[in-house]
């Protein structure tokens, strides 16, 4: 799916959001790098195409810089890269999925957006206790759709380094 | 109820405005005879509240006023003298007055007992009982009959004279029960005699329902109790027996024959309303948005003009003209539009007298505080922000700047210390003074105490501003000696921290022995800053003008590399630390060449010490929109925020007082930083505080 | 045509609640924000029914019921003042000055139209 039709289909799937059958959810799904994921769509606000951001000094690489969307300052993160994954190579065909969390607006750079899946919460594979990667609780669950398997993203965990957690931005000066 | 809510609100924002007045005028008391004027706002603050919080039956509020103006309404009348004592008691009763609105404004309970003591002074001075008996407002409940009453009514002149309508009154005793009404018509005079302004009428009423009460009868002729003969008498079972037989009385048409006065009646022409005040009251949040937009606006303006910056051809001279014009309108739209978040310094000055009163008795020193530029207006969310570190340098400046009486007197100076607050526009800038007239910074003292502390090393060598500037280091007042007058747990370098926040900086100027001036150069509104755009390695940056004090394109020889890998270059005999852009903002020049002579852009920190930022080019001036960067992510060391230039691009600002304090770089764990070894470079060099 | 209804208050809520509760039955409401502002309204337009606060700054509502009343123009038209509780030298100061009645602060919506039906055709 280009930008555009994830646009077009975003916005048709919000639209449309009230005939989902009870107990289902409406989801976003997108690749970066070689995994699917998915955020619950109505944290999405908008998908644009990659543009070219200002960089931020002295952050975690996977935060790749701020955009101006209309107005508004976004800090942009490379999702491959948060996940553990190197940086990723951006061309035009990269996509901005612009998500609110917490009244604050972030965009996670992602390779495409894929789909939006029709999903029922029992359909929803908890994440299994046994991995002890930190990472690993970035997930709500896992989707198995076909052959495929798409992580559900909890953007709350994904997000609470840099954009929510307030107190390590008080820089408290080292003596 | 949503009307509900916005009245609260709008009683609230009154509340504010009333008690702000209040303390005005309350620290102006005194005992003996006081100005009607001043009696009379308190008064009428107590009365309104009261009024407001019986309305939204925030009863204790309401208990607490109506006591409390009973008090001021005795005073007022001169019935009460204030003694010695009472004008404190006010303040106090103000204060208390300002918990129980606060309480009731976030809906929880103020803590208990909180107005119990002054309630029971404010009792005794006006001799009221002493029990909490709570506002009179139970009215009892009156004897019900079964039958209804017989009415007899007779209107005097007076009643018409204050516009009461006997026909108005009969419809409201329709309302309570079934009703016949006979009309006596036999004081009417023949109509050659007749005075208009007269009342003749009267009228027989027989109300008849269940469970009427008296007092609701009684309550329908309230206001004419008095100009009128009333007999109010209950149907009685005889009288109900009476009823059942047909008796002479007609549903009577009630036509009051005779309106007093001739009323240029009901149909009056729509004339434009008149009066209106001249000021409305506006939702900041929808200025707010106004202030945006406009932001906006000015950045469209500005791509705009980007994009045709090409037309510069004489055959489009017009066009180009036009544009202009247009630049400039915006620009005055954006200053209109600034001007309505500006506001008078008075708002917050008005705080200080108390707080100086309150702290002089305290600390048993005798202060006068000398108010000046309070016109002076400045963005309303700078007023808000001041509050705390204005309040907490008067307290410093009377705790450790003044002397006592005693020491004073030893040094031959007034007894009286004087505090001045002081505020005035300069440069587009708007300078706020705290200076006090007591015993000034010990640059030995200061020294030493940063030595003990830590702060800085022995052998250094400072000059007097550096050693001034060392009492707004974070760790220079320690938690131990932080007085109970100007602690509350912050130094100087929290005062500090929030002046730089809101894009400001405090500087202090000291004469030992002579008193010491605190000095806050704050931006007039944050929404929008001078800049300077500069490059560096292909990115571009923006400099606070206002912290620009030249630019210089320095002579090799005249830089210093430090064996920690900072260096500094002199300037006319000064020597400043350098600090290299690029690598204090992580930029990865590799691909990039190196301008062949790099500029210094020579800036000023809040210490009042200079720095020079090493940059490749400058790219001249721009009125810029500041665009937080914590709205959506975090602060970043060295970055004051962000702006959003013509070509729509975010471009950081940089935060000139942080990049010269980079002195030690974060080493967060976990978070791998692009190029770490590059600030450590950078900002490692020279930091001598 | 709807009535027009001075309401004469120093505080916003008051004069907010006034307006707002009167403006549900159908009148129309001007604001003055005290006695002064009052008789300026008092002199560009014309009302069926006023109702002031007491205490004002610039000119108390006795004062203003007493002016308005000499106004030929006001004679008939129905004054009510607010009192808080009952104030009975206020109420008696108000029906000496020419005042309709009183409505007791704090007054409820019920409370305000009942009264103002009393006095308001």
């Amino acid at each position: 799916m280009t930008a555009e039709e994830a646009v077009l289909a975003t916005a048709e799937a919000i639209a449309n959001g009230r005939e989902t059958a009870p107990g289902q959810k409406q989801y976003v799904s997108f690749t970066a790098g070689a995994e699917q994921y998915a955020v619950d769509i109505m944290s999405v606000r908008e998908i644009k195409g990659w543009t070219e951001v200002t960089s931020l000094p002295n952050q975690p690489e996977h935060v790749r810089g701020v955009l101006n969307l209309r107005g508004a300052v976004l800090p942009i993160i490379d999702l491959q890269c948060r996940l553990g994954g190197g940086l990723t190579e951006t061309t035009q065909r990269h996509v901005i999925v612009i998500v609110a969390i917490e009244d604050r607006q972030v965009g996670l750079l992602v390779d495409a957006v894929s789909d939006i899946l029709d999903v029922s919460d029992d359909k929803i594979q908890p994440v299994p206790e046994t991995n002890s990667r930190e990472d690993a609780r970035v997930f709500s669950g896992f989707l198995t759709d076909e052959d495929q398997m798409v992580a559900m993203l909890d953007l709350e965990r994904l997000l609470s380094a840099e954009i929510l957690d307030q107190s390590q931005s008080e820089d408290t000066p080292v003596q | 109820m949503n009307e509900l809510e916005q009245f609260k609100q709008t009683f609230f924002e009154e509340c504010d405005e009333l008690l702000q007045r209040f303390e005005e005028v309350a620290v102006t008391l005194v005992a003996g005879a006081n100005d009607a004027e001043v009696l009379d706002d308190i008064f009428r603050t107590v009365h309104s509240i009261k009024a407001g919080a019986g309305a939204f039956k925030f009863q204790r509020l309401a208990t607490y006023c109506h006591e409390f103006e009973n008090y001021m309404d005795l005073v007022r009348g001169g019935k009460l003298q204030l003694v010695e004592g009472d004008p404190d008691l006010v303040v106090q009763a103000g204060d208390i007055l300002q918990d129980l609105v606060n309480a009731a404004r976030v809906g929880v309970e103020a803590e208990a007992a909180l107005e119990d003591d002054i309630l029971e002074i404010l009792r005794n001075k006006t001799g009221a009982p002493q029990s909490q008996g709570g506002s009179d407002d139970t009215a009892e409940v009156s004897a019900v009959t079964t039958s209804g009453f017989s009415i007899k009514f007779r209107p005097h002149r007076a009643m018409y004279e204050t516009a009461n309508e006997p026909q108005l009154l009969l419809h409201a005793l329709a309302s309570l029960g079934e009703m016949t009404v006979s009309t006596d018509l036999q004081a009417l005079p023949d109509l050659i005699k007749l005075d208009p302004l007269e009342g003749y009428l009267a009228w027989s009423i027989e109300l008849r329902g269940e469970g009427i009460a008296e007092d609701s009868v009684r309550e329908v002729f309230e206001f004419v109790d008095g100009d009128c003969d009333l007999e109010i008498s209950a149907l009685d079972a005889g009288v109900d027996e009476a009823d059942s037989a047909p008796v002479e009385s007609q549903a009577a048409e009630i036509e009051p024959a005779i309106v007093p006065g001739n009323a240029p009646a009901a149909d009056a022409k729509t004339v434009a309303a008149a009066t209106q005040s001249t000021s409305i009251r506006v939702d900041l949040e929808r200025i707010d948005r106004l202030v945006d937009m406009v932001g906006e606006l000015v950045i469209a303006q500005a791509m705009a003009l980007d994009s045709l910056s090409e037309l510069v051809d004489i055959r489009h001279v017009n066009q180009l003209q036009a544009l202009e014009d247009l630049t400039m309108r915006t620009r005055q739209l954006q200053e209109g539009v600034m001007a309505v978040r500006m506001q008078p310094l008075k708002a917050l000055f008005s705080r200080f007298p108390r707080v100086v009163r309150d702290l002089s008795k305290k600390l048993e020193k005798n202060v006068r505080l000398e108010l000046e530029g309070e016109a002076t207006e400045v963005d309303k969310t700078i007023i808000e922000e001041l509050s705390d570190p204005l309040t907490h340098m008067i307290r410093n400046c009377m705790d450790h700047g003044l002397e006592t009486p005693v020491e004073r007197t030893e040094s031959g100076k007034p007894e009286q210390g004087v505090v001045k607050l002081s505020a005035e526009h300069r440069n587009g800038r708007i300078l706020i003074r705290v200076a006090d007239d007591g015993r000034g910074l010990s640059l030995t003292k200061v020294r030493q105490k940063a030595i003990d502390n830590g702060l800085i090393d022995e052998s250094a060598e400072l000059s007097k501003e550096e050693i001034e500037a060392l009492i707004f280091m974070p760790g220079f007042s320690t938690a131990s000696e932080i007085s109970d007058v100007s602690g509350r747990g912050v130094g100087m370098d929290v005062v500090r921290r929030n002046i730089q926040k809101l894009g400001g900086r405090v500087t202090v100027e000291s004469d030992e022995g002579k008193g010491s001036t605190f000095t806050l150069a704050l931006p007039l509104t944050l929404a929008v800053l001078d800049g300077m755009l500069i490059s560096v390695a292909g990115e571009r940056f923006v400099v606070p003008l206002s912290t620009i004090v030249e630019t210089v394109c320095p002579d090799p020889s005249a830089i210093r590399q430090l064996p920690d890998g900072g260096s500094v270059m002199s300037i006319r005999g000064e020597t400043i630390r350098l600090i290299d852009v690029c690598g204090a903002m992580s930029i990865d020049r590799s691909g990039q060449p190196e301008p062949l002579r790099k500029l210094a852009v020579i800036v000023e920190t809040e210490f009042g010490r200079r720095i020079g930022l090493v940059v490749d080019e400058l790219l001249g001036q721009q009125q810029v929109v500041i665009k937080s960067l914590e709205a959506n992510y975090r602060n970043i060391p060295g970055v004051a925020g962000t702006a959003i230039l013509g070509d729509g691009r975010v471009r950081l600002i940089l935060d000139i007082d942080g990049l010269s304090s980079m002195d030690v770089p974060r080493h967060d764990a976990g978070l791998q930083t692009k190029s770490p070894s590059d600030t450590n470079r950078v900002a490692s060099g020279g930091q001598s505080v | 045509m709807s009535k027009r209804v001075l309401a004469v208050d120093d505080s916003k809520t008051m004069r907010d609640m006034v307006a707002f509760t009167l403006k549900r039955e159908g009148f129309d409401v001007v604001e003055a924000e005290d006695g002064v502002a009052a008789i300026e309204a008092s002199t560009t337009g014309d009302y069926d029914l006023v109702i002031s606060d007491v205490n004002m700054p610039r000119m108390d509502g006795i004062t203003l019921v007493g002016k308005l009343r000499e106004n030929p123009k006001f004679r008939a038209t129905p004054i009510l003042i607010l009192t808080t509780e009952a104030d009975q030298s206020k109420k008696a100061a108000g029906k000496a000055a020419g005042a309709t009645g009183w409505i007791v602060k704090p007054f409820d919506p019920d409370q305000l139209v009942n009264v103002v039906r009393r006095v308001c055709r």
